[in-house]
């Protein structure tokens, strides 16, 4: 009997609890205890409201009279700052590095106004103006639902002169080091005799011809000279000077040659011959550079696109000359006019357009008192017909080849011929894209910082990249030349990207994407598309596939800039010497260690009222309970 | 005897469950409505916008960034039971007012800025306030507006 007495008492203990926990649990469920959306809901109200408070409020409308009259004793505030908003007078405040007063401020407008049981801070462009944290009220760290509201402000700085001096500065003259790039176009004529393998003793003669200012100073030139075929043999002149040391087989740097170049015009000569090997042709293979670098006080010193000129080149074989045009601005005409002298044996030339590795015929002509041209019309139609119009050549590098006599790598020697270099010319009209006459300096720059991997052969490697700065600068272009070897028939893939950006793509398992271009000797771009070419850092790379490679350390990358003369007023001063010390230590900054004024005019003007600014900045109250 | 306890036990404790979730409920429910009107108070501008006691559809307070103390004063001559109507506070008693930062009424030329009945035999109430500027002798002053639903 005792025994059932514990048992139904444990049982109904047991069913009881069960019961309690069965009902607790469905009633947990069924209940809309305390909603937090609601919490959320009154506290996204209330910062709304007291941030519409600061935007519609004047200051003195919203604020305890004694805090204001304190500040305005302290030279904090004056009498016109009660008048204006609320928002403006508490970023003016924090702008100005007030942030105690805009705090005590913040507290004064808004610690009786908020419920005590809610916590709240003000926070501009994410920095603490006030925590009640600190006071009675909930700490944030403990708060179970926070929320905020924003709102973008700006207004006139506090504490800044509104009557002085402001000063502009202009450089009148102006000292450069600037840089001058010769590169050499793809050139070939043949020094090796029909049917065999033995010097034909043609000894084709290329011209790289170049124009420095009168005033230049030479700094520094070096020649970077490279055959079309392996083995070739070469000689280098500089005004006709034979320069030791260039004679060389393949390829050869000739440096610290400052003292063979001189002002104003210059021409230099590569005289290419047979090497003994089997090689078919001398010329010159597209990587050939010639870097002058030299001071002036010339402020405008970038060749105009408007002529590119030929090299002259003399060779008594057929002659096959490719020449890359980069032209920066948009094209509305082109065409091409070739000098091969009057009476000159020629009896055909030949022109073909490039774009992107595949070649356009444009027609072929005999030269008419010893001169042949291809006019706009000829050329546009043979474009159009391919789906190219100008507009897609604007910044990137395209391509005339011209065959001077039906072009045969192995030739016996036959007569002159002649490419009249100052005469010889792709003509381009184009719009402009920068007057950078009158307002800018420009400036070329190679560029020197590069990394490279993934070896091929020899010194090429499958994967290149360059990096440089152009913070503060305009940017303009930026081209690079390549030594290039290319293991034929493969189909290498080939990427090029600016900044990440993707410039060139050909993919081998993509018919759609870019062709393969087999003479990867340059490439170019401007800053199109956006991005790939900013003020700041930049980088440019190349990536290839078995089959295609580059040879960094004889490539030549270089960038075109400009750098403005003048810097426009600034800050008001108080004293007109102070307004124009700061206008020419403006204008110096600008022009950095590349640009030295030598005559800098000021002009400063006396202001009244002119206002600085604040913001715009984000101005978040935060609520939490 | 033991198992008659239990059961007692277990029905006074149903009960007073059943009474809090329904308690809860009814604040959920006042809060969720008490939100509403005093959002529509502070935010909207009622209809039509220059809206008297005669013609007013929406009732709202505000105008150009602050209260208006006339539209208060328009609010003041409707019926309790009309603004119940026409805020859907369904059967919770409304009580609408301004106050100062020390939580006293506005008054302005003898007006104090109170509406609806006055909280008496409360069982459930639900405040909601919203801060704002009101236009009081000639200059903006901070203003409170509650909203109290009672029951």
């Amino acid at each position: 009997m005792g025994l059932k007495g514990i048992v139904f008492t444990l049982d109904s203990i047991v069913a009881f609890g069960i019961m309690v926990f069965v009902i607790s649990f469905l009633i947990f469920f069924r209940t809309e205890t305390s909603s937090p959306y609601l919490t959320a809901q009154q506290l996204h109200s209330m910062s709304e409201d007291i941030l519409s408070v600061f935007s519609e409020s004047k200051l003195r409308e919203v604020t305890n009279q004694s805090l204001l009259q304190q500040y305005i004793n302290d030279s904090i505030l004056n009498e016109t700052d009660l008048d204006k908003k609320t928002i403006d007078i508490l970023g003016a405040l924090w702008s100005a590095g007030k942030d105690e007063e805009a705090a005590n401020m913040t507290e004064d407008i808004l610690d009786a106004f908020i419920p005590n049981n809610l916590g709240y801070q003000l926070l501009i462009n994410n920095s603490n103006v006030y925590n009640s944290s600190n006071i009675s009220r909930p700490n944030y760290e403990d708060s179970s639902v926070e929320i905020s509201s924003a709102r973008i402000a700006s207004g006139y700085e506090k504490y800044q002169p509104t009557e002085g001096y402001v000063a502009r500065a202009l450089a009148r003259t102006i000292k450069k080091n600037n840089t001058l790039i010769v590169m050499g176009d793809v050139i070939s004529s043949s020094v090796t005799q029909e049917g065999g393998w033995g010097s034909n003793q043609n000894e084709p003669n290329i011209s790289y011809i170049f124009d420095l200012p009168d005033d230049a100073t030479i700094l520094d030139a070096y020649w970077f000279i490279e055959s079309s075929y392996w083995n070739n043999r070469l000689k280098a002149y500089m005004n006709g000077v034979y320069i030791p040391g260039s004679d060389a087989r393949t390829r050869v740097l000739l440096e610290n040659i400052e003292s063979y170049i001189h002002t104003g015009h210059n021409e230099g000569n590569v005289v290419w011959r047979h090497g003994g090997g089997q090689q078919k042709t001398g010329g010159d293979d597209g990587a050939t550079h010639l870097v002058v670098i030299y001071n002036t006080s010339q402020v405008s010193t970038l060749e105009e696109f408007e002529k590119v000129y030929f090299q002259t080149v003399i060779s008594n074989c057929s002659i096959n000359y490719k020449k890359p045009v980069f032209v920066l601005g948009e094209i509305s005409n082109l065409s091409v006019r070739l000098n091969l002298t009057n009476g000159t044996q020629v009896n055909i030339v030949s022109l073909k357009f490039r774009w992107k590795g595949i070649e356009y015929d444009i027609g072929t002509k005999n030269p008419i008192n010893g001169v042949v041209e291809w006019n706009d019309t000829e050329i546009r139609n043979v474009l159009n017909s391919a789906g190219i119009s100008y507009d897609i050549l604007d910044g990137r590098y395209f391509w005339f080849i011209v065959d001077v006599d039906i072009f045969h790598e192995r030739e016996n020697n036959g007569y002159e011929r002649k490419i009249v270099g100052n005469d010889s010319y792709v003509h381009v009209i184009y719009s402009k894209k920068v007057d950078w006459i009158y307002n800018y300096i420009d400036l070329t720059r190679t560029i020197s910082n590069y990394t490279y991997s993934e070896p091929d052969q020899y010194e090429f490697y499958r994967y290149a990249g360059w990096n440089f700065n152009l913070t503060n600068r305009i940017q303009l272009m930026a081209r690079w030349q390549f030594p290039w070897i290319y293991i034929s028939p493969s189909n290498p893939l080939q990427l090029a990207r600016a900044n990440d950006i993707t410039v060139y793509n050909h993919n081998p398992s993509n018919p759609s994407s870019d062709p393969l271009i087999k003479e990867f000797a340059r490439f170019g771009y401007d800053t199109n598309p956006e991005g790939v070419l900013i003020s700041g850092d930049n980088k440019f790379e190349l990536n290839f596939s078995d089959g295609y490679a580059v040879d960094p350390e004889n490539s030549l990358g270089h960038t075109t800039f400009l750098v403005p003369v003048s810097v426009s007023y600034g800050d008001i001063f108080e004293t007109e010497i102070n307004a124009t010390d700061d206008a020419i230590q403006r204008l110096e900054n600008l022009l950095g260690e590349d640009v030295s004024a030598m005559d800098i005019t000021v002009e400063s003007v006396s202001v009244a009222g002119v206002p600085y600014m604040w913001g715009p900045v984000e101005v978040r109250l935060r609520m939490w309970v | 005897m033991l198992f008659l306890s239990v059961l007692v036990i277990f029905g006074i404790y149903y009960e007073n469950l059943q009474s809090d979730v329904y308690e809860q409920y009814i604040i959920n429910d006042m809060q969720r409505k008490a939100i509403n009107v005093a959002d529509i108070l502070a935010t909207s501008s009622g209809s039509p916008q220059f809206c008297d006691s005669d013609n007013v559809e929406v009732i709202g307070l505000y105008d150009s960034g602050k209260f208006n103390l006339t539209k208060f004063e328009g609010l003041q001559n409707i019926s309790h039971g009309t603004a119940k109507l026409m805020m859907g506070t369904g059967v919770y008693n409304l009580n609408i007012s301004l106050k100062n930062e020390t939580g006293h009424f506005i008054e302005k030329n003898g007006n104090v800025y109170s509406f609806g009945l006055p909280l008496t035999n409360v069982k459930n109430a639900v405040s909601i306030k919203r801060l704002g500027i009101a236009d009081l002798e000639s200059e903006n002053k901070k203003v409170i507006l509650e909203v109290i639903l009672w029951a």
